[in-house]
């Protein structure tokens, strides 16, 4: 413990370098931008910024893309309370309370409590993630390639499992991203594969790319069809600090919240989007007027406020310290990780203690700033919002296509973001989900030689994923969560989606 | 035959080609698995979900896809146009 607070101080020491402060900031300010820009999201933004920070240091780079992470957190719930239109899928949630209290000319205490809430469950899951990560470090250095393939089994199992509606379709778009991911070279025989002779496909298809054609200009696109006119909220908004009463009701759901992101969110696969649900039907649940919420409590509005920033802290951990990203966000951080040279893995935080520690800190230093930056300021944000989306939609989708060159200078990239984007309004179209899709590609490669070097190593019997204790607990747990469903309605996503 | 149903024949066959690509590359034996092996597996996996959602598209009669607002396919494809070119 007195070991990872000197590793903290010395986090703090990288974190307050001038240069790492302004990335920081950077990162921040971009993710409370996007935050409250419903047509662009975090994940789209830090596959947008990646080409720019290669000539960055990793550690100045991770920290703004990691910014760009909580930052965005802060900035989906100003669009929601105000607008009633989540800036993020992680906030849709708070729409349902924080805009009714908005309507009752209480928008200052609902922005303000939410402002806070994600504080305190950012700082909570920043503690969180000193004393869990470098434990499970420790703990996953046991692990050989059959347990890294269980767990990354489980990983895409759980995706499949919280889909929002199709299971199947899901598994299907998690399969498509690991044959997608694993175009290139064999990684041990080194023969093309699925190449098609094209000479740039050898590498592999890029995560930038494909994340810019999928999240990036598919968004814009599908917003061409469906102009929709945002009504801003046009009241004044004034006090912004949560009174004595609004304290006393918040601060249970804030913990509570906090508590369940963080620990949902350790959990390969799960994200910062389910907690959030799940925290509002708890807060729900334990409320003495259950019928109220919906209405305006501010209970509604400080839980998943609150979760969705723990979430973030959450998942943090098992991508710093195993390697294994649990949301899409986190998969391009991983592939940032690969691109920076670093190896993501239970040794990251023992050969680069630097960048562990540097990031963590930041995060520390980040939610002050972002506390900073979302209170006073909320009205630029809100001014933001009345940019018209056309001018906005040509500056996503020219920022994509620039993101995807200037990766590698080839103009295949650029090909390849386009078909994306068609491959994403398709999916969208007919209700494929993008996640497991990009989780999976990341996946991939990890997935193969993980599962290659296993049966190379049990002399090709599949029983070694089960006579090893981990990694038979993380196959059972990916059975049992691909099997349930098909026995009574224990579909979690499916749930979801009916609420709201 | 709905929309659905010829959308997962689409990936059926997809998941058919990566098989076909995969046993052109080799799949290796179990004891030292192939450049193909995976791309096999997972080509075989997405034909096997892909039919099971024909079957589910083809044994409900309703159309399972709700209408998600009109897109404006003309301005899509403009768009789309431009920028390839």
């Amino acid at each position: 413990m007195l070991e990872s607070l000197t590793s903290l101080a010395y986090g703090f020491n990288i974190a307050l370098q001038p240069q790492n402060l302004l990335y920081c900031f950077i990162g921040v300010t971009m993710g409370t931008l996007v935050g409250v820009l419903p047509g662009i999201g975090p994940t789209a933004t830090i596959a947008l910024l990646l080409p720019a920070t290669f000539k960055l240091n990793p550690i100045s780079a991770i920290i703004m893309l990691s910014g760009i992470c909580y930052g965005a957190m802060y900035g989906g719930s100003t669009t929601s309370i105000l607008l009633n239109i989540p800036g993020e899928a992680s906030s849709v949630v708070t729409c349902l309370d924080g805009y009714q209290m908005a309507r009752k000319g209480r928008a200052g205490p609902a922005l303000g409590i939410s402002a806070f809430g994600s504080f305190i469950a950012g700082t909570f899951s920043i503690v969180g993630l000193v004393i869990f990560a470098p434990t499970l470090a420790d703990f996953a250095l046991k692990f050989g390639p059959p347990e890294y393939f269980a767990l990354m089994v489980m990983g895409l199992s759980v995706v499949a499992y919280l889909a929002r509606k199709s299971m199947a379709k899901a598994l299907m778009m998690a399969v498509v991203g690991i044959v997608l991911g694993c175009v290139g070279l064999d990684p041990i025989t080194a023969t093309p594969r699925f190449t098609f002779g094209i000479l740039d496909l050898a590498d592999g298809i890029g995560i930038a790319p494909v994340v810019m054609g999928l999240f990036g200009i598919a968004e814009v696109l599908e917003n061409l069809g469906v102009l929709t006119k945002a009504e801003i909220f046009a009241g004044k908004i004034k006090g912004l600090f949560p009174d004595r009463e609004d304290w006393r009701r918040s601060i249970g759901p804030i913990a509570r919240g906090s508590l369940l992101g963080f620990f949902l969110g350790l959990l390969p696969g799960v994200g910062a989007i389910v907690p959030q649900f799940l925290s509002y039907a708890l807060e729900k649940k334990l409320s003495r007027h259950p019928e109220r919420f919906g209405s305006g409590e501010i209970e509604g509005v400080a839980s998943p406020e609150a979760c969705n920033n723990a979430a973030v802290g959450g998942t943090f951990i098992p991508l710093l310290s195993l390697g294994i990203p649990s949301n899409a966000m986190t998969a391009i951080l991983l592939g940032a990780l690969m691109i920076y040279g670093l190896t993501p893995g239970p040794l990251l935080i023992k050969n680069s203690p630097d960048l562990f520690w540097g990031v963590i800190a930041s995060m520390y230093i980040g939610n002050i700033m972002l506390l900073i930056l979302n209170l006073p300021l909320i009205p630029m944000w809100v001014s933001v919002l009345k940019i018209p989306y056309s001018y906005l939609s040509c500056f996503i989708i020219l920022f994509c296509l620039i993101g995807a060159y200037s990766l590698n200078n080839s103009t295949t990239d650029i090909y390849i973001a386009v078909i994306f984007s068609l491959v994403g309004l398709l999916m969208k179209k007919f209700e494929f989900e993008g996640a497991p899709l990009v989780l999976a590609f990341v996946l991939g490669p990890l997935l193969e030689t993980a599962l290659r070097r296993s049966l190379i190593l049990s002399d090709g019997s599949f029983l070694i994923f089960l006579q090893r204790p981990i990694s038979a607990a993380f196959i059972l747990f990916s059975v049992v969560v691909l099997v349930a469903p098909l026995f009574g309605k224990l579909r979690l996503g499916r749930g979801l989606s009916e609420e709201d | 035959m709905t929309i659905v149903s010829s959308g997962a024949l689409f990936w059926v066959a997809v998941g058919i080609l990566v098989c076909y690509g995969a046993t052109r590359l080799g799949l290796g034996s179990v004891t030292e698995p192939g450049s193909g092996f995976i791309f096999f597996w997972s080509g075989l996996i997405l034909a096997i979900l892909s039919l099971m959602v024909l079957v589910e598209s083809l044994r409900s009669s309703e159309e399972i896809v709700q209408e998600t607002g009109e897109m404006n396919w003309v301005k899509i494809a403009l768009v789309l146009l431009s920028i390839v070119l």
